[in-house]
């Protein structure tokens, strides 16, 4: 009997050993550092440089984060912004050549000047000029309006041709219309940087369906990046119950949403019985259940090098992120990190190579992940 | 005490019926658009699609963070208690046939849950057949059949 307890004992001690062993060698990989807090839903980030970060605050305020402080006011000259629902001030994005001409790119939800019942997904460009954007001008606006605020998308990324890729969400009430090309519900859209549409669209001579179509077949696409050479872009979207997708975006493809789906309502109807069709994309990952993905960054830094080539993708629910391991444009791994932090609305890479986490509440936080070394 | 049973009874087949057509309908009208674009909508993915819907909406709880409740019919539960409790009162002072004044009650329960739903969830219609003007008829007419249901119940029984 003595001879048992005192086994137990010894595998339990051995057990506690190997388990806080593997936990610290966990904790070593990184650490976390507060950038900064208190900001109100923050969801875009960009970074002018490694220690001056703009951040859009889903209320509606842009902000400016210079060396590690948070500052006051913000910068003026934004567009009212709709903040409802899961609308507001979203996307921003740096033109390729900000440098020299400080053109920002900022997208959000807005109320219809001539009806305030409905509301649309937008894009404008400004000059960033000290602590005011100037010179804002219109690149695109998602049509028809929609009654609902709901999955706007409103995700950008420049490709390497110069060109400007915008996610636009399916308005949640409207799926159907995500498998036509007369609207831009659930469509990824592509437009040169002034807004006007690039002649090689896919859909620039398709008679009644809207030229600044890239793809279709979308639901709520909330990451969308592109490899380090340019040659891919990631895209994925939010799946109902169930049923999130991670894509590669090719020009004129249909993703198949809603005719095809891993997911189902969230009533528990199936939204669609099928989940394959030719002539549909199927993604290269998908989860059930869904992990709420909502933000994503293709890394190529070097403080984690053996992250490199590596997608990160936040996930709102339960709260982590997700680190995919690619192979010839295959999703062949997964590994869930940073999920003590709740709720992460985007991940993007810093310059410094480090990353980058945004928090989603009322008092978002700006987090960065280092090596703990 | 048999006849109070007996209605409780009568009242739950009715929740049973109405989630069901509901079900059927949200089902039938994806469907009918799947068809539109060709997909392959045959009569065994109907009864498969019918049959899963049923289970799923109307027998299975909701997933977190929802409360662990079969969420449509215990949406159209409470429609219909208040709903049936008025028409309990108004009887009382009204001569009329049961299974119209329920049946009207039914309707009227389905109306105000498809109408009260947009505007809790920011302009979305939770329930997929709800979102057209066609879709909330039938749907308010699946209200009736289960309302009727439960009026001509006690009508014949007399409980």
């Amino acid at each position: 009997m003595k001879k048992q307890i005192f086994k137990i004992s010894l595998l339990t001690i051995a057990s506690f050993l190997c388990f806080s062993l593997y936990a610290n060698h966990h904790e070593k990989a990184y650490k976390f550092e507060t950038i900064a807090e208190g900001l109100s839903f923050p969801w875009g980030i960009a970074f002018l440089s490694n220690d001056e970060i703009l951040v859009t605050e889903k209320t509606g305020q842009l902000r400016i984060i210079k060396d590690g402080k948070l500052l006051e006011d913000p910068i003026t000259g934004v567009p009212d912004s709709l903040f409802r629902g899961q609308g507001g001030l979203e996307g921003i994005v740096l033109h390729p050549n900000f440098a020299n001409n400080k053109y920002l790119y900022l997208s959000f939800s807005e109320t219809d000047a001539d009806n305030k019942k409905t509301n649309t997904l937008r894009v404008v460009r400004g000059k960033l000029e000290g602590n005011s954007l100037t010179e804002v001008e219109t690149i695109f606006r998602a049509s028809p309006s929609r009654k609902t605020a709901n999955h706007y998308g409103a995700k950008m990324v420049f490709l390497k041709d110069g060109t400007l890729l915008i996610t636009s969400g399916d308005g949640f009430s409207y799926r159907e219309e995500a498998q036509k090309l007369d609207n831009h519900f659930g469509k990824v859209i592509r437009v040169n940087d002034d807004g006007s549409i690039p002649a090689d669209n896919p859909f620039v001579s398709t008679p009644g369906a809207k030229p600044e179509i890239w793809s279709y077949g979308h639901r709520n696409l909330q990451g969308i990046v592109i490899n380090s050479d340019g040659s891919v872009v990631y895209e994925h979207e939010h799946g109902p119950r169930g049923g999130d997708e991670l894509n590669i975006i090719e020009k004129g493809k249909n993703y198949g949403w809603p005719a095809i789906t891993y997911g189902i309502d969230y009533s528990g109807a199936l939204i669609s019985p099928f989940k394959e069709k030719e002539g549909m994309e199927q993604p290269i990952k998908y989860w059930v259940p869904s992990i709420a993905p909502s933000g994503m960054t293709f890394y190529n830094g070097d403080l984690f090098p053996e992250w490199k080539g590596n997608l990160f993708v936040s996930a709102l629910v339960p709260g982590d992120v997700r680190r995919i391991t690619l192979v010839d444009n295959k999703a062949v791994d997964e590994e869930i990190l940073f999920n003590t932090e709740g709720r992460i609305r985007n991940v993007v890479s810093a310059p410094d190579g480090s990353l980058v986490l945004a928090t989603d509440s009322w008092k978002g936080k700006l987090i960065r992940v280092v090596p703990n070394n | 005490m048999i006849n109070r049973i007996k209605k409780v009874g009568f009242f739950l087949l009715s929740i049973l019926l109405v989630s069901f057509l509901v079900g059927a309908q949200t089902t039938v009208s994806n469907l009918i658009w799947l068809l539109s674009i060709d997909m392959p909508v045959t009569f065994g993915v109907l009864i498969a699609s019918i049959y899963h819907d049923f289970i799923l909406m109307t027998l299975t709880s909701s997933p977190p963070p929802l409360p662990p409740l079969p969420l449509l019919p215990v949406l159209i539960s409470i429609g219909l208690v208040i709903s049936f409790g008025v028409t309990w009162i108004v009887l009382r002072w009204i001569k009329t046939q049961k299974k119209y004044a329920y049946g009207i009650a039914g309707a009227v329960a389905l109306a105000f849950i498809f109408y009260l739903m947009p505007l809790l969830f920011f302009g979305v219609d939770m329930l997929a057949g709800a979102r057209t003007l066609t879709g909330k008829i039938i749907l308010v007419i699946c209200g009736y059949l289960g309302g009727h249901f439960f009026g001509s119940r006690l009508s014949k029984g007399e409980v």
